[in-house]
């Protein structure tokens, strides 16, 4: 007898009742932390002076959200990563299509990208603000030369994984280079391009806060240092979660954004 | 470019391209240096970085720092793949947990950890501690992640047939779930290797005296440029060396997983 399918009964949409956000165990699990986090404070588990309690955390934090300096910060983090990155995916297209369509170049350089994209390149940021001085120069450096390399290693492999068939055909069209490379290549290194400026910002980002912490003049991480010299833990603590927190949603912003704006992934 | 010129002799393999980088990079940066078309500040000639280098190794610095470093890196890594991995299971057999947790760990991958690095050195202390605990930090949520991934992804067939063969829940982890997650795990424990350094190395510059990122400031802050080259270069080749062992292992366990199938 063959099996009997019971339909699926049909749920009716929810008219006039409150409606639970989907995402509301993740909250009851970020309140559950935060009640702990002042239990061991007020029982002494923990040192409210090491570890600053949830009331100092907020009042900090309404303090800074009311003066107009940390949006300025953000902007100017924000400013230098994009300019960075911008340089990055200026050069790091056009070198990775060469080292893609030329083994010469590929394997004369490769060896060096992969050595250098396992340094993390804010390792670099000493020298290069001591060179360039502080400002959006040096914080722009750093963030091209973090964002550079994977931007170039990625769309290097994905014009690699074109499939031959595609050359072919370009054969018997008989494309010339330059619209072998305009009508083939550069499309289909679409995709591979927004991984690469995806992971590059994200890299570019932490970058750039690691420079600015390291002189602290303006931006996010002028806050960092700003809440670790401050007598008050409850400056640091919500310094650090506010730039994780603003860090996390630039990346997510910018990756949802570059999402939408790429109609492969409809 | 469907063809691809297939060259005789040493001119074919990559080898010898590799070599011919290496050379090229060296004859520029000599060139570079020696007629100072970048400022000499940013670009010492390579005899002055070797010079510099031969310091450091023959004083013992170089060693004491590159043990450190690595030392520190191995442990990060081994913590928050000791907690990590657990974790990641008991998150990929248990849905509703995972379901709840799955935005702050999203927000955790996300987030620059290089922020918390004040924090950890106020929390952990100065010195290896703290070092230790922000590459933990940055490795373990990559490590939950990709192994509660695993967990989930395995092969419904292949779980359906452990229900019927394994006496009990804790034979099926074992005999069937381990081993099935385990190349994903490989690839995760990868992207942590990355995600680690990244944390020790801002650990050390911010929060250590010891090891080769605290080097790196140190000698910019005293202008010592070739010795500053010396600690990135060798940096550069302990982070690499550490991802390739990690990646060799990741291939390892393919071959693993594809000869039990």
């Amino acid at each position: 007898m063959p099996p009997t399918v019971r339909a699926a009964p049909d749920r009716l949409p929810r008219r006039g009742r409150f409606r639970v956000p989907s995402q509301w165990p993740s909250w009851a699990v970020v309140l559950l932390l935060v009640a702990l986090w002042k239990l061991a404070t007020s029982a002494r588990l923990l040192d409210p002076a090491i570890v600053s309690t949830p009331g100092d955390v907020a009042a900090a934090a309404l303090a800074a959200l009311g003066s107009s300096e940390i949006y300025l910060d953000t902007g100017i983090t924000f400013l230098a990563v994009v300019i960075g990155l911008a340089a990055g995916v200026a050069a790091g297209v056009p070198l990775g299509i060469v080292m893609a369509l030329s083994p010469a170049v590929r394997w004369s350089s490769e060896w060096l990208l992969l050595v250098t994209n396992s340094l993390p390149r804010f390792a670099l940021a000493p020298l290069i603000i001591i060179v360039l001085g502080l400002g959006v120069t040096s914080k722009g450096t750093v963030a091209f030369l973090a964002s550079v390399i994977p931007i170039t290693l990625l769309l290097m492999n994905g014009v690699r994984d074109i499939p031959v068939d595609i050359h072919r055909v370009a054969r018997s069209f008989r494309l010339s280079k330059g619209q072998v490379l305009t009508k083939i290549v550069l499309p289909a290194s679409l995709p591979h391009l927004l991984t690469g400026t995806q992971l590059g910002f994200s890299r570019a980002l932490a970058s750039v806060i690691v420079a600015e912490m390291y002189n602290p003049h303006s931006g996010l991480g002028r806050w960092i240092a700003i809440g670790q010299v401050s007598l008050d833990a409850s400056h640091l603590v919500f310094a650090s979660v506010l730039v994780a927190g603003i860090g996390a949603a630039f990346v997510h912003g910018f990756n949802t954004v570059g999402r939408r704006l790429t109609p492969w992934h409809a | 470019m469907a063809r691809v010129k297939v060259r005789r002799g040493v001119l074919g393999r990559p080898g010898f391209y590799q070599v011919c980088g290496l050379v090229l990079l060296i004859a520029a940066w000599a060139l570079i240096a020696r007629y100072r078309l970048i400022r000499p500040t940013f670009v010492p000639p390579p005899d002055a970085v070797w010079r510099a280098a031969i310091r450091a190794a023959r004083s013992g610095v170089l060693a004491s720092d590159l043990l450190t470093t690595l030392r520190e890196m191995l442990a990060a890594l081994a913590l928050a793949f000791g907690a990590g991995f657990p974790l990641g299971v008991a998150l990929g057999v248990m849905r509703p947990v995972k379901r709840a947790v799955e935005p702050l760990l999203g927000l955790f991958l996300t987030a620059p950890l290089v922020a918390f690095v004040s924090v950890s050195i106020i929390w952990f202390g100065f010195g290896t501690p703290s070092v230790v605990a922000l590459g933990f930090a940055a490795g373990v949520v990559n490590i939950i992640v990709s192994t509660s991934l695993a967990v989930e992804t395995i092969d419904a067939v292949l779980l359906r047939m452990s229900r019927v063969y394994c006496r009990s829940p804790l034979a099926r982890l074992w005999k069937v779930i381990l081993p099935a997650s385990l190349p994903t795990v490989a690839t995760g424990v990868r992207f942590a290797a990355g995600r680690v350094v990244v944390g020790v190395v801002v650990g050390e510059m911010f929060g250590s005296s010891a090891g080769l990122g605290a080097r790196l400031v140190e000698t910019a802050n005293f202008f010592d440029i070739p010795s500053f080259y010396v600690a990135v270069v060798t940096l550069a080749i302990s982070a690499f060396a550490l991802t390739s062992v990690v990646a060799a292992i990741e291939a390892r366990t393919r071959w693993a997983a594809a000869r039990t199938a």
